[in-house]
């Protein structure tokens, strides 16, 4: 077992070894973490850096525990490393010189709980902004202490109706910047600025990138987000698990099911609890289903900011079809809140799978036209083709995943690779690029909606009969019927109400593919009603930090067609 | 030879019917509320039809602000910023729950309601909204439009703006 090699070579750098639901977690001292993560990189091939957060333990003394998650392409494995920090003192080195996606995740962490990463030189807020005191994701920081920057508008009084006017001067500058660029001090002076955004016609979601110009090519690039920051992880500690369900919609809401779904996942594996094998189908139909929505809505917002207006609206009517078909389903068009742990909300309706049969064989008409008008349309490919390219190993060091990585040819998915859902049981295949281009990039995307369609055929053909939930009185409501008849589904109805439902003590890390990437959800619970912490793998978040490579050396109207490609999602980049 | 050769008209009122139909909005689309202006605008719903449809991405050009999705502290000085530089007269559209009061998020991060920044003139609830409540936003705007007074002033003349 390889969980063995890796414990017997790395004796003496690490104090505990255990395993956890299948991943090996290594309890280190601050001062053995480089040589160990350089060990792990070379030796056992550790090349893709997930994620790093930290823990906050106020009554434990040292305070901080500082997580990370690796994983190995080749050896399709994750790791754990957990390393303690004082508070005095709380600084580990950083990962920088072994990973490029460590620049990005790092400076999350520093911010959130103002862990220091010794040698990483850019340390700057990201998802916060200049000016903010304090770490907001420490236990004692109050989750409404907000501070704003900007002066507010109406007196809040509202019984002081005295002057209630416009306040703001008008001679002073009504702005202050939120970001700071490196570019401002260190650009050459005979290059120019350009800053994009963060609300800018041709960019969906809200991005600041500051480039430096020379002449029409970029020389470098400072990317800051952080503009949709809404504290996801600050009010999942503060919810019960029932209650984060919506919140996670909102996290990519182009395809929130998919994140219903990774969600539950984790808190299930922690509770111990198996899913119907009807719930099991209709979770995977529905995940490629959304996948689908994803995609086309990625494809259609890319190509109409390359000025394909045609394209934009066929795709358009094609996403409508299905939000208005999971309207139906679910009650609302974006926003499901579709999943419940330990099953569905509800059945399918009447006349549902009539439907999807009807909007699959639509797609398929119209996405045909789509192959039409761009596949080998002179415009779009000059625009896509050799733009953006990068090699497998560079994916890998800035920490892509998802379509972006299997754009360069790495068949890395973990549909196939840690099959969850009734993935094992289903046929498909995995689409992969060769240039790793925008316009494979495209491609990619094309094609897994072709395997989405197949498989959610396959789902139709083997769906089960059966409930959609499991009957475990831990996570499951009784029926409304009993709840007015019988004293102890009273009582248990009360209790998962009131005080939620009790995840036993531990920690878990589920990963799902998301139609972005790797989406993990690492739960940490203490056996309340709540998550101790709950902290999300974004596939955005690590895009946009590698995101600057991309458009290095190419000309400055490539990076929309650029930008396009990587599907920045602002919910689940900042969350 | 009969044949109208004038009208007469109240000058606010043709001034509001014109105006009424040539909106020009600036989607200021920030999160999950985008998705559904996107449907918004294209072929099912069509706020063409409304003379809504084409969006100015300039500031300076646009009459109608929509504030689509959730504004945090961080953007707050960035809206605040694209407001002022609208030419009068402007009206705002709070789309979404996030954009009318915060939603639900309630944290360090959110500011509870686009207009502790900004005045606005319309809201619509919803998370997200479905596209007909936008398209009833658009045309209940109208309504107002069409029924406000419309002073023409040489610039020196202009009032601030009333809030």
């Amino acid at each position: 077992m390889i969980h063995e090699t890796i414990t017997e070579n790395l004796k003496g750098l690490y104090d505990r070894s255990t395993d956890i639901f299948g991943m090996l977690v290594l309890e280190l001292p601050a001062d053995n973490l480089l040589p160990l993560v350089t060990r792990l990189k070379e030796e056992f091939g550790f090349d893709l850096f997930l994620d790093v957060t930290a823990i906050d333990y106020p009554e434990r003394q040292p305070r901080f525990e500082v997580v990370y998650h690796f994983y190995s392409s080749k050896r399709n494995r994750r790791i754990r490393l957990k390393v303690r920090v004082p508070e005095e003192r709380p600084v580990v080195s950083t990962l920088t010189p072994l990973y490029g996606s460590a620049r990005y995740l790092e400076r999350e962490t520093h911010e959130m709980y103002g862990i220091g990463f010794a040698g990483n030189d850019d340390l700057r807020p990201i998802l916060l902004y200049e000016g903010f005191v304090g770490h907001p994701l420490r236990k004692d920081y109050p989750i409404d202490r907000e501070q704003p920057i900007v002066e507010y508008r109406l007196l809040l009084n509202p019984t002081d109706q005295s002057d209630q006017s416009d306040q703001s001067d008008h001679s002073r500058p009504s702005h202050v910047s939120p970001v700071r660029s490196f570019l401002e001090e260190t650009a050459d002076p005979n290059n120019v600025l350009v800053n994009l955004g963060p609300s800018h016609p041709a960019t969906h979601g809200t991005i600041q990138i500051i480039a430096e110009l020379d002449g029409e090519t970029v020389r470098r690039a400072d990317i800051h987000c952080g503009y949709l920051h809404r504290g996801f992880e600050k009010e999942a500690e503060h919810h019960g698990y029932h209650k984060i369900i919506p919140y996670t919609d909102r996290l990519n809401y182009c395809s929130s099911l998919n994140n219903n779904f990774a969600y539950a996942g984790a808190v299930e594996q922690l509770l111990g609890i198996e899913i119907t094998p009807r719930c099991k189908w209709l979770r995977t139909l529905l995940s490629e289903y959304n996948r689908l929505a994803d995609h086309v809505t990625c494809i259609a917002a890319t190509v109409m900011e390359l000025g394909a207006m045609t394209a934009f609206l066929y795709l358009m009517t094609i996403r409508d079809y299905i939000f208005e078909h999971l309207n139906h389903l679910t009650g609302a068009r974006l926003t499901y809140s579709y999943v419940r742990i330990g099953g569905l909300a509800r059945d399918l309706p009447d006349g549902w799978l009539e439907r999807l049969e009807e909007i699959l064989r639509f797609y398929e008409r119209y996405i045909g036209r789509i192959h039409g008008l761009l596949d080998r349309n002179r415009i779009f490919i000059d625009r896509t083709r050799n733009v953006g390219a990068m090699t497998p190993e560079h994916a890998l060091n800035w920490g892509f995943t998802g379509p972006i990585l299997r754009s360069t040819g790495l068949a890395i998915d973990l549909r196939k690779d840690s099959p969850y859902l009734a993935y094992p049981e289903l046929e498909f295949e995995v689409p992969v690029g060769i240039n790793g281009d925008n316009y494979d990039r495209y491609y990619v995307r094309m094609r897994e909606m072709d395997e989405s369609v197949s498989m959610i055929r396959q789902c139709l053909k083997r769906l089960p009969k059966g409930p959609v939930s499991v009957a475990d009185p831990r996570v499951t409501l009784p029926e409304k019927g009993q709840v007015y008849t019988r004293t102890e589904a009273v009582i248990s109805h009360f209790k998962l109400i009131i005080d939620g439902i009790r995840v036993p003590a531990g920690e878990v890390y589920s990963a799902h593919e998301a139609p972005n990437g790797e989406l993990g959800f690492y739960l940490v619970s203490d056996g309340s009603g709540r998550p101790y912490k709950l902290h999300v793998r974004s596939p955005s978040f690590a895009h946009m930090g590698g995101m600057h490579t991309l458009l290095e050396g190419y000309q400055v109207a490539d990076i929309i067609a650029t930008f396009g490609s990587m599907n920045m999602i602002g919910g689940e980049c900042d969350r | 030879m009969a044949m109208m050769e004038f009208l007469t008209t109240r000058k606010d009122e043709l001034v509001g019917w014109v105006r009424k139909f040539s909106i020009f909005p600036y989607p200021f689309v920030t999160a999950c509320c985008g998705m559904e202006f996107m449907a918004v605008s294209s072929t099912l719903y069509d706020t063409d039809r409304f003379g809504a449809a084409l969006p100015r991405f300039t500031p300076r050009q646009s009459d109608l602000l929509m504030v689509v999705g959730t504004i945090t502290h961080k953007e707050a000085p960035v809206i605040k910023r694209v407001y002022d530089q609208m030419c009068e007269p402007k009206w705002v559209m709070a789309f979404g729950a996030c954009a009318t009061s915060g939603g639900f998020y309630r944290n360090y991060a959110v500011l509870q309601g686009v207009d502790r920044v900004i005045p606005v003139d319309i809201y619509i609830p919803g998370c997200p909204p479905r596209p007909e409540m936008v398209i009833d936003a658009i045309m209940k705007l109208q309504e107002r439009i069409a029924g406000e007074r419309h002073p023409i002033l040489p610039f020196e003349e202009q009032e601030p703006e009333k809030v």
